[in-house]
């Protein structure tokens, strides 16, 4: 038997879901992506040694897509981690993450600034059906459910969740009962979506290795419906799901 | 977006493969039977070639692979086929292009196994006396090749591009390469692809897109699936793993987009509008990209394109336009990557609501009266923003685009604020109104205010006393010109700006004026401005002491349109005079 349903409406002024083939100059979905969504609930309720994820069930479009373009000055480079912990251990002076500076000076076109393109959403807000999916049989899921009742209903996160990008906060309502506001009537053929990142079938920590997965997501009267991520409509990158 | 991209592909039948792909060719050097070089051509229109649909190609990392200069196949630049080069060219640069001569002769040489005429081609090219009369044949050229030329060959009057002899060959030339892009697809993880959802292996580097220099891209081409640098990775993700697409997949959409470019493709100043549609048009008339960048101008009296086509759709003669879809994404590029600014999709009869919707908004009466102003190009309703179209920043144009693209969008206030400070400059300047530019303020109104009362032409029944305030000036104006005649700097040039700001302050003032021109005008005419501007002033309940920026636009409008009318009124009567006068003539 499916556990419960959690409904969660969320707003925020700008979103960015960015496509993988358009990350580098961003260009959002229109509508925010399950991995996303996940994330949202997992800002207000995620214990790792509960060993769960938030499977999401549908959501709903409630403000049509509205695209803003942004530009910023980024860096091209990262500071590798391996680097830092020679600075800690004081064996490498410490260099700086250079935010400017042509080849001449720099000596490599890899390093320095470059403006990028971020064709993010505007005014966003959608009301995410989700509910939390076990990965232990014995788990206390009616005490996990209050829990995030408790925590969501009480505006109670362990950090803000966002929009695809940190710099774009997400606020978050809990639904509890049946809300007025219709979907916005589109129906959109999205192609195929990303769905995570992460290999939702293993508990992940910081060190997890990605696994792309992809579904075909079609908004349909503004709702889109989202697979389970056992199920064969998702894509995954293991080979128990390859054609 | 992409993913549309490679549906379209399938729809229209755009098959490639990598290691092929469609080029032009401007020049082709002609080779006889006794392997001699017997002339150089040139192809197609002389501006842009002659296309060949199935090319040999390397990507530019196949190209510098493994540390050796390559050339490419059966089609390179005039530099490196005819080894013709600039006097001015170093002596690396004459080394550089040596190598890749001698590597061109190389590759027709090992090919001539399977295309054995393409044993003279290597033959011709590799005689110093022959590339002499080459040379010769170039210099002797008008107007003269540029060394960067595209160039092919023509052995005995076929052209060896459009023979098949050579395919397999080239196929297993290229998997055969050294460090070639079919080399780095081995010992690699499977992914999904984002594109089809298939298990695919990665392709390390994806196809450029050329034809974006005009639009801040590189000569080379540009990516659009690119992960050069390390800020743009993630999750420990190498390069395109990022975004995984296999090679064919990759090859696929780049060659459809280019062909795109090349086809149906209209500039935006700093981006370009790349359009196709769900099915391919039964009529290239039916292209309302096309017509919205050069709009054609109905006969008198007939409707516009779209609306002609729209009424084909009500009366059912045009089933065909029913089921079919339109897609349009507008891009530029940046640091050789492609930069996606805007994507629409939707139905075709949207698009056709939506364009004609624009058309009717934008419509207006022409400045000299009498007939309404053609159609404006979507750049002349840009540019007449801004004394410069270079001057446009990137967002207003976008802005408008999605504008003209969507008849429930409003005008956006920057493009409205720009429009009328160009309005005002131009009546006080005397400039010719430009018709796209009051098209857009009356769009403006139409669209933001749901204003019904603004017509084509002069409404004097709009309630806004702003609107006949503006009248009333473009009336005072007449009048000043029936009593004086040419005064220099008139009512208008003198208080239009001040009028449209503050018209209270001001027409008590012109209005005292006014007294003075209709005593000198006397009889008739005086009469007949008398009841103009009585009918005006009766039109308004109160003037209005300041006036904003919309009743400006609004002010702008009723002076637009009032001196149109003066003047379509003004030929009528000229005409009814010169009919008098004539008939008068025939009398005597």
């Amino acid at each position: 038997m499916k556990n419960k349903v959690h409904c969660l409406e969320v707003w925020g002024d700008l979103a960015c879901f960015s496509r993988p083939e358009m990350k580098v100059e961003r260009y959002s979905y229109p509508i925010i992506t399950p991995s996303a969504a996940r994330g949202i609930f997992d800002a207000i309720y995620f214990k790792k040694e509960y060993d769960f994820y938030w499977q999401i069930e549908s959501i709903e479009l409630l403000k049509p897509p509205k695209y803003i373009a942004l530009r910023r000055n980024e860096v091209k480079d990262k500071i590798s981690a391996s680097e830092v912990q020679k600075w800690m251990k004081g064996t490498k002076a410490i260099t700086p993450l250079w935010a400017d500076g042509t080849r001449d000076e720099l000596g490599t076109d890899q390093k320095g600034r470059t403006q990028r393109q971020t064709m993010a959403l505007k005014n966003v807000r959608y009301r995410i059906h989700a509910r939390i999916h076990s990965r232990d049989a014995k788990a206390n899921l009616n005490a996990m459910n209050a829990q995030f009742e408790r925590r969501a209903s009480q505006g109670k996160c362990f950090y803000q969740p966002y929009f695809g990008c940190r710099e774009f906060p997400a606020f978050f309502e809990l639904v509890q009962d049946d809300s007025e506001t219709m979907p916005v009537d589109i129906d959109l053929d999205l192609g195929w979506m990303l769905y995570d990142v992460f290999d939702l079938s293993r508990a992940n920590d910081a060190q997890a290795k990605p696994a792309i997965s992809v579904f075909h997501a079609q908004l349909k009267s503004g709702v889109m419906q989202v697979p389970d991520y056992e199920s064969e409509a998702v894509r995954k990158t293991e080979n128990d799901n390859v054609e | 977006m992409l993913n549309e991209v490679l549906a379209h592909a399938e729809r229209a039948g755009i098959k490639t493969e990598p290691g092929f792909s469609v080029k032009s060719a401007k020049w082709a050097i002609v080779i006889g039977k006794q392997a001699e070089i017997t002339g150089l051509i040139s192809l197609g229109d002389g501006q842009n070639g002659l296309e060949f649909g199935c090319c040999p190609d390397l990507s530019p990392s196949e190209m510098i692979a493994g540390s050796l200069t390559r050339s490419q196949f059966l089609i390179e630049s005039l530099a490196v086929v005819a080894f013709y080069y600039k006097e001015k060219a170093d002596e690396k640069e004459i080394e550089k292009y040596r190598i890749k001569h001698d590597y061109f002769i190389g590759l027709l040489a090992q090919a001539a196994s399977d295309c054995p005429e393409l044993a003279r081609a290597a033959a011709a090219l590799n005689s110093s006396e022959e590339l002499q009369k080459l040379a010769n044949f170039i210099n002797n050229n008008q107007p003269k090749p540029k060394p960067t030329d595209s160039v092919t060959l023509l052995i005995e009057d076929s052209f060896p591009l459009h023979s098949t002899t050579w395919h397999d060959w080239w196929r297993n030339h290229r998997a055969g390469g050294n460090g070639n892009d079919v080399d780095k697809t081995q010992n690699k993880d499977l992914m999904r692809c984002v594109l089809t959802g298939n298990t695919i292996v990665p392709v390390d580097t994806h196809p450029k897109i050329k034809g974006l220099s005009s639009v801040g891209g590189l000569g080379m081409g540009d990516v659009f699936i690119g992960f050069d640098k390390e800020a743009f990775q993630s999750y420990g993700l190498d390069k395109s793993a990022n975004a995984a697409t296999d090679e064919v997949t990759a090859k696929i959409y780049a060659e459809t987009f280019n062909q795109l470019i090349n086809r149906q493709s209209i500039r935006l100043i700093n981006g370009l509008a790349v359009y196709w549609f769900g099915r391919e048009l039964a009529n290239p008339d039916d292209d309302l990209f096309a017509e919205l960048e050069s709009p054609t101008e109905p006969p008198a009296g007939q409707s516009t394109r779209p609306k002609a086509m729209l009424n084909a759709i009500n009366d059912g003669q045009r089933p065909d336009l029913l089921e079919n879809y339109y897609y349009v994404m507008t891009v530029s590029g940046q640091s050789g990557r492609v930069m996606v600014r805007d994507w629409q999709q939707g139905r075709l009869t949207e698009l056709l609501e939506n364009v004609n919707a624009w058309f009717d908004d934008l419509q207006i009466i022409a400045r000299d009266g009498g007939q309404l102003a053609p159609p404006s190009k979507f750049l002349a309703v840009v540019g007449s923003l801004v004394r410069d179209l270079k001057d446009v920043p990137a967002p207003l144009i976008n802005d408008l685009w999605r504008t003209a693209l969507n008849k429930n969008k409003p005008v956006s206030n920057s493009a409205f604020a720009q429009a009328l400070m160009a309005t005002r400059k131009a009546v006080i300047n005397e400039e010719a109104q430009n018709h796209a530019r009051m098209g857009l303020l009356k769009a403006y109104h139409i669209r933001n205010k749901g204003d019904c009362y603004m017509n084509t032409q002069l409404n004097p029944g709009h309630p806004s006393p702003a609107y006949q305030c503006g009248r009333l000036l473009a009336v005072l104006a007449d009048l000043q010109y029936a009593a004086l005649g040419d005064v220099g700097a008139g009512v208008v040039q003198r208080y239009y700006t001040a009028t449209s700001q503050a018209p209270a302050l001001r027409i008590g003032q012109l209005m005292s004026n006014a007294k003075n021109h209709l005593n000198k005008v006397g009889g008739g005419l005086a009469f007949e401005f008398e009841n103009r501007i009585g009918e005006i002033m009766s039109a308004m309940t109160q003037i209005p002491k300041t006036l904003d920026l919309e009743q400006q636009s609004l002010f702008a409008l009723g002076y637009y349109q009032q001196l149109a009318d003066n003047r379509a009124r003004m030929a009528e009567n000229k005409a009814k005079k010169q009919a008098k006068q004539n008939q008068a003539d025939g009398e005597k």
